[in-house]
């Protein structure tokens, strides 16, 4: 058996080997494998454990940290401790429903391999939802890209291949691309940020966990799906390190290979698995092979039900022959599954995949395959040519390691700065560049490439209004609306209240939509954790998340860590918390979008303006160093909200749009942009003089992102909107709609069709 | 200097050379591995160093951590061998690109002329906008 004589190599040459290797393992992990298991660890257990105590799987770094954030909650089902969290829908028909999501990044091989990192990322998010018992029916893409200005072109190719890597995966597995955001900024341009969440129905009583059933000593492992190959090797522990461009040779192991193809057909097959168990009231295991491989999918799967493993890689269907064991056993080959199942049923299976649904005829040696069992003894053991490869304790393995780091706080913006803004630029120049600017145009040109309606069930697709809108249920009028979120803008300035903020504008988006909000989930995108400064963003934004949470009331059930994210010299991204809302909407009738839907309506802002430009566009745009971010009043907030879904449920709301990048001008002018196609024309904007709404300078008032919704209210229902409203001192009237297409602010008006001019026609070269 | 032309294949498992390697075993064709490249043709005076830089900066034709760059010998394709092209590529165009798909049968033997055609015809190329060098 090769091995690694751990014990006999000073800490400098161990370093080397564990180099040359191919290992991120540290020396004193290396030394404590060897010390546990009392001899010479063999490779294969060492590219075990690199990938099972890597920071993507065993969040060592930021596990305790974790703990802090709230996961319960009247809507939870399941919190974050399987493949994904579920929240609770509503009833139909007798049932309850629940809506399966989870949230991962695939930031590292996106930006090696943009359209197959970023694929693939949609394919790993899809499983996590898929094994949960779930049909998986939407997605969603928040997405951070560098510097894209033509002269970038390194960076617009990275740019292009996520975005043509979501559509071409996604498109082929037919869900729909619900929501997302997308910011730019050069920060990003080593290490783009590619995060997705996959949305599944399922019925309560019919969830799948991801652990083998408390009876399932002897359980067998089916693996299905795509045959194994060396693609993927290495992919934990590359998604833990920092990137280094240079390392081309090395990186193209942690290259995983999307087959959107196969992938739709073992959806299809695990489907009719599902009913095949429900029928026959089976209790089963199941899981998605991501990171780790064959090993950490059967090692997490079998643990988490308190058993143990043994497997015979000879048993995997490979698509190569004379792959090393470790290969075999820690790939990331794409497009497969386990599942622990009773052995009376498990020909009925293998009969599904490989003959009803026919993997094998769908791409090389796929099919479904007895790799193993769930054991009582508490080891997991690997053989391959007759040989025991891998024998140690399941526990060391997949068990608690934990790395406590020194955290050095973020500094404290510095105070907010005055600025004699009226001479700098003229109102109507900064409008038009804030309408222009990257993380302001129309995203249109992007999510364009995705479908968003595919199976017919999307009630309000993306752009639209601030979240996306799904029935997923036919016959019912449960729907649930999802926003993700966070301002990268902000994360530079202030990692804690980035994260508020992030929270704040998931939750005030789905609230904009009319819906409830039942939970959140988070991925945390930030540097490495062995820097005191950036480890300490982490700390803080960790904070502001868990902060802002129970203050509005929510829990979070499902989330991804995802550090390193920094180019080689060791330069971090901005603090990026990115969180996605996920709201319940009882009668999706009820939804609101952001188009004005007609002439003579009153404009009302729900929601207090600020002196505060920091991390705004407008700063950007003026180089302001301003750090003072707006501060967020969550008690004012949450009265809000529950103000404006109780206006949603009696039918006030003509139109309601929220305040983020760019301001209340920006706001304004989406809302008569997005009424275009249905109005042939636009509907316009005669906004009221600062005194009656604002007690902010003109620049903050109009440029500011202090938050806020804009709604649009009827003529007719006023009166019951304003009584509505009652004593809530942020609800003012700030504006009517006009049949002009303009947008009028005291001596200043904007023809529409100009300001749409600006705003359409940025993205459109990038993505064409 | 002439033409010249460079093959970049992907040097991770290629999907769609295997779904056409299975489309063509079902349409009879008795091919055993599929190889796919873009064929990049370059008609000018830089040299072939030069021109492999060129390649392999732009990332819209390369990836070093996906693809292999290799300088083909031949403006001609090899046995077994099929260049497509769209028909309404400019023939004079600095640089043209082009597929090449290579057959080969059981005993890794590149495929025979007939077979070939008939995957031509049957699969790799549509006359209505794309045309087969042989």
């Amino acid at each position: 058996m090769r091995d690694l004589a751990v014990a006999e190599l000073d800490d400098e040459t161990l370093r080397a080997r564990a180099d040359a290797l191919g290992l991120a393992l540290r020396v004193d992990e290396l030394r404590g494998i060897a010390d546990r298991l009392g001899r010479a660890p063999s490779l294969v257990e060492l590219y075990a454990f690199d990938a099972q105590w890597s920071e993507h799987c065993s969040y060592k770094s930021s596990r305790a940290l974790l703990s802090h954030l709230p996961t319960k909650g009247a809507d939870v089902v399941l919190g974050p401790a399987e493949d994904a969290g579920i929240l609770h829908l509503g009833e139909h028909e007798g049932e309850r429903y629940g809506i399966v999501i989870a949230h991962e990044s695939h930031n590292h091989p996106s930006q090696v391999v943009p359209f197959e990192g970023a694929a693939t990322g949609i394919g790993g998010i899809v499983r996590d939802v898929l094994c949960m018992g779930a049909e998986v029916v939407a997605v969603a893409d928040p997405l951070r890209f560098g510097n894209v200005d033509p002269a970038r072109p390194h960076q617009r190719a990275v740019a292009r291949g996520v975005v043509d890597g979501i559509a071409a995966y996604g498109n082929a597995i037919g869900v729909p691309n619900l929501a997302g955001d997308c910011y730019f900024d050069p920060e990003f341009d080593d290490n783009v940020l590619v995060n997705v969440v996959a949305l599944g129905l399922v019925k309560e009583s019919q969830i799948i966990h991801s652990r083998v059933p408390k009876h399932g000593a002897d359980f067998v492992l089916l693996l299905v799906g795509k045959a194994t190959d060396a693609s993927g090797f290495g992919g934990a522990s590359f998604s833990s390190v920092a990137l280094d461009a240079r390392e081309t040779e090395s990186n193209k192991g942690a290259v995983q290979v999307p087959d959107p193809f196969l992938k739709n057909v073992i959806m299809r097959a695990s489907y009719r698995v599902f009913s095949m168990l429900r029928a026959r009231g089976i209790e089963v295991g199941f899981k998605d092979l991501g990171a780790g491989g064959i090993m950490g999918c059967s090692a997490e799967l079998c643990s988490a039900g308190g058993f143990g493993a043994e497997l015979d890689l000879d048993t995997v269907n490979v698509a190569v022959d004379h792959l090393l064991p470790e290969v075999i056993a820690v790939g990331e080959t794409q497009e497969r599954l386990l599942w622990a199942l009773p052995e009376e049923i498990v020909d009925e299976v293998e009969r599904i995949y490989n003959e009803e649904f026919s993997l094998p005829q769908v791409a090389q040696n796929a099919r479904a395959v007895r790799i193993g069992r769930a054991t009582a003894a508490q080891r997991y053991q690997l053989r391959h040519r007759g040989e025991l490869v891998m024998d140690v304790p399941i526990d060391f393995l997949t068990g608690t390691v934990r790395d406590t780091l020194p955290a050095q706080p973020p500094a404290p913006p510095r105070e907010r700065r005055e600025h004699d803004l009226a001479c700098e630029r003229t109102l109507d120049d900064v409008l038009h560049a804030t309408l222009a600017h990257r993380d302001v145009c129309s995203r249109a040109p992007l999510f364009r490439h995705y479908d968003a309606v595919v199976r017919g069930r999307t009630v309000i697709p993306r752009g639209e209004a601030d979240a996306g809108v799904l029935a997923p249920i036919r016959g019912s009028q449960l729907a649930f609306a999802l926003s993700v979120d966070g301002n990268p803008r902000i994360g530079r300035i202030d990692p804690e209240r980035a994260a508020e903020h992030a929270v704040y504008e998931a939750v005030r988006n789905v609230v904009a939509v009319g819906a409830e909000p039942i939970g959140l989930t988070d991925c945390l995108n930030y540097g490495s954790p062995r820097d005191a400064r950036q480890f300490g963003e982490l700390v803080a934004g960790i904070d502001g998340l868990a902060r802002s949470a129970r203050a509005l009331g929510l829990a979070y059930v499902s989330g991804n860590v995802s550090l390193y994210n920094a180019a080689s010299d060791g330069h971090a991204i901005p603090a990026s918390p990115i969180v996605a809302c996920l709201g319940r909407l009882t009668d999706v009738s009820q939804c609101v979008t952001l188009a004005l839907k007609e002439v003579g309506s009153r404009l009302y802002l729900v929601g207090e303006t600020q002196r505060a430009l920091g991390g705004s566009v407008l700063a950007a745009l003026l180089s302001l160093r301003d750090e003072g971010v707006p501060a967020i009043d969550f008690e004012r907030v949450l009265a809000e909200h529950r103000f404006l879904l109780a206006a949603a449920r009696a039918g006030l709301l003509r139109s309601a749009h929220d305040i983020s990048d760019g301001g209340l001008l920006v706001t304004l002018a989406e809302m008569s942009f997005a009424c275009y196609p249905a109005q042939r024309a636009a509907i316009g904007i005669e906004l009221d003089g600062l005194a009656g709404w604002s007690n902010v300078g003109r620049y903050e008032s109009l440029f500011g992102e202090w938050g806020g919704i804009v709604v649009e209210v009827a003529e007719r229902d006023v009166d019951r909107f304003e009584e509505l409203a009652g004593a809530l001192e942020s609800v003012r009237e700030i504006g009517t709609t006009i049949p002009q297409p303009i947008l009028a602010f005291d001596d200043d008006a904007w023809e529409i069709d100009d300001l749409h001019r600006s705003w359409s026609r940025p993205l459109q070269e990038l993505f064409p | 200097m002439g033409e010249r032309a460079f093959a970049v294949a992907l040097k991770i498992p290629d999907n769609e050379a295997y779904t056409a390697m299975r489309a063509l075993q079902r349409l009879g064709i008795a091919v055993a591995h599929v190889r796919r490249a873009d064929v990049l043709v370059f008609n000018g005076d830089e040299g072939n160093e030069t021109l492999r830089e060129r390649i392999e900066r732009d990332e819209t034709l390369f990836n070093p951590n996906k693809h292999r760059l290799e300088r083909l010998a031949s403006m001609q394709p090899r046995a077994g061998e099929v260049w497509i092209e769209m028909l309404d590529a400019p023939r004079s165009a600095p640089m043209r690109r082009l597929v090449s798909w290579r057959l080969f049968g059981g005993a890794d033997e590149p495929l025979g002329g007939d077979e070939l055609d008939a995957a031509c015809v049957r699969l790799l190329c549509n006359p209505a906008i794309e045309r087969a060098i042989r």
